[in-house]
C-alpha cells in the first residue's frame, strides 16, 4: 500500500517556530535571526550594536555548540541573556529558541536578537520563529560568498558587510560581491561597517531600530506559509 | 542529521496507523535551493535506520529544479547562475515558483 504524505519534512520544527513568532508577537517583540560564518562577528556586532539601542529593552538568546564564552560577552553589557548550547548541531532549531524564549522576561523586552551558530548553510534551513534573518559576512571570507550559499543570501533582510576596514589589504571586490548579492536579494540593505573602528555602525542600528519599531517592514522567509500571522506594528514599550 | 531524524519522527507518526506493516519505500523531494545533498541525505539516512524498523526500506529522492517568474515581464526561467535576475529584461527578485521543497511525499508499506 501506498500513503501520500506530502509534507514538510521539518514541519515540526516549523510549527514550534509559529509558535514562537505568535508569542513574540503576542508581546509585541521584534527578533531578528543573526547568521554568519565562524568569526565573522556576530558576537561583535552585538556588543557594538547593543549599546547604539538603549532606548529598546534587549534580550539576547546566544547560540553556540559549546560554551558559555559569547554569554559571557553579552552579559557584560548588562542585557538578559540566555546560551543555548546545541551539544553538537551547526545550527539552533525552533524548540531550543522556545526554551530560551521561556527563560527570558518577555514582558519587559522589545526586540530579542538571536545569535545563531557560527555557519552560513544549515542556519538557513530552520525556521526558529523570528521575524528577520540578518546576515554578516566579512570581508575576509571572499566576495564570493553570496554564490556559494545562495539560501542565506537569497532571504536575509538585511546584510552587514563586517571588517571593511581591512578592505585596503584583501582582494575583496565590492561591486562584484554586490552584483552577486543583488541577483538573490533584490532589495536588502547592504551595511558596511567595521566592529573594531565603529565604523558604519550607527546607520546599521538606525535601520535596526526602525525595524523594531515597524516603521520598515521585513519578512521571515519562512519556507512554508505562516497563516493567520502577520508582521506586527510595534508602538514602542519605555 | 537534523533533516533525517525529522524526517524518521515524520515517518513515525505517519506510519502508526500500520503497525503490522513494513515501510519497503520513502519518497521525498528536494528543491535545488535547498542546501540538502541527496548523497548526504542517503548516507545519514542509511546510518540512522541501522537496527530500525526501517533498516531496509529504500530512500528515493526526486530533485526539483529550481523556477522563477520575472515581477516585471513575467517570464518563467531556471533559476541559475544568474539567480533571481530575470535573463530578458534584467529586473532582479523574480518570485520562486519552485526550488524551495523539503518534502516528504509518499510511503509504501508492504
Amino acid at each position: 500500500m501506498n500513503i501520500k504524505v506530502l509534507k514538510n519534512v521539518l514541519a515540526a520544527n516549523d510549527q514550534v517556530a509559529s509558535r514562537n513568532r505568535e508569542q513574540l508577537a503576542a508581546k509585541k517583540i521584534t527578533a531578528i535571526n543573526f547568521i554568519s560564518a565562524p568569526g565573522a562577528g556576530k558576537t561583535s556586532l552585538l556588543e557594538k550594536t547593543i549599546p547604539a539601542l538603549k532606548q529598546f529593552r534587549l534580550g539576547v538568546l546566544e547560540g553556540d555548540i559549546a560554551t558559555t564564552r559569547d554569554g559571557d560577552r553579552i552579559a557584560k553589557l548588562g542585557v538578559p541573556v540566555v546560551q543555548l548550547l546545541t551539544g553538537g548541531a551547526c545550527h539552533l532549531e525552533a524548540p531550543l529558541v522556545q526554551r530560551g524564549l521561556c527563560e527570558l522576561n518577555l514582558d519587559a523586552l522589545d526586540l530579542v536578537l538571536i545569535e545563531n551558530v557560527g555557519n552560513i548553510a544549515c542556519p538557513a534551513e530552520f525556521d526558529l520563529g523570528e521575524n528577520a534573518k540578518v546576515g554578516i559576512l566579512s570581508v575576509t571570507e571572499g566576495h564570493d560568498k553570496p554564490g556559494k550559499y545562495p539560501l542565506l543570501f537569497h532571504e536575509v533582510s538585511a546584510l552587514v558587510l563586517n571588517k571593511v576596514d581591512l578592505l585596503p589589504y584583501t582582494n575583496f571586490d565590492y561591486d562584484e560581491f554586490l552584483r552577486d548579492f543583488r541577483k538573490l536579494n533584490a532589495n536588502a540593505p547592504v551595511f558596511q561597517v567595521s566592529c573594531r573602528t565603529g565604523q558604519g555602525i550607527g546607520e546599521w542600528a538606525h535601520w535596526l531600530e526602525h525595524v523594531a519599531e515597524g516603521e520598515i517592514h521585513v519578512h521571515p522567509h519562512t519556507h512554508t506559509s505562516v497563516e493567520g500571522i502577520q508582521p506586527h506594528s510595534h508602538p514602542h514599550k519605555h | 542529521m537534523s533533516i533525517v531524524e525529522a524526517l524518521l519522527e515524520q515517518i513515525r507518526q505517519e506510519t502508526r496507523d500500520y503497525p503490522a506493516k513494513r515501510v519497503s519505500i520513502v519518497r521525498v523531494r528536494i528543491g535545488a535551493l535547498r542546501q540538502v545533498v541527496p548523497e548526504t541525505l542517503t548516507f545519514c539516512f542509511t546510518a540512522a535506520v541501522r537496527g530500525t524498523p526501517l533498516e531496509n526500506c529504500r530512500l528515493d529522492i526526486e530533485q526539483l529544479p529550481a523556477t522563477a517568474r520575472c515581477r516585471k515581464c513575467s517570464l518563467m526561467f531556471p533559476v541559475t547562475e544568474s539567480w533571481f535576475e530575470c535573463p530578458s529584461c534584467h529586473e532582479a527578485g523574480a518570485e520562486l515558483l519552485q526550488g524551495n521543497e523539503l518534502e516528504l511525499m509518499s510511503l509504501d508499506l508492504t
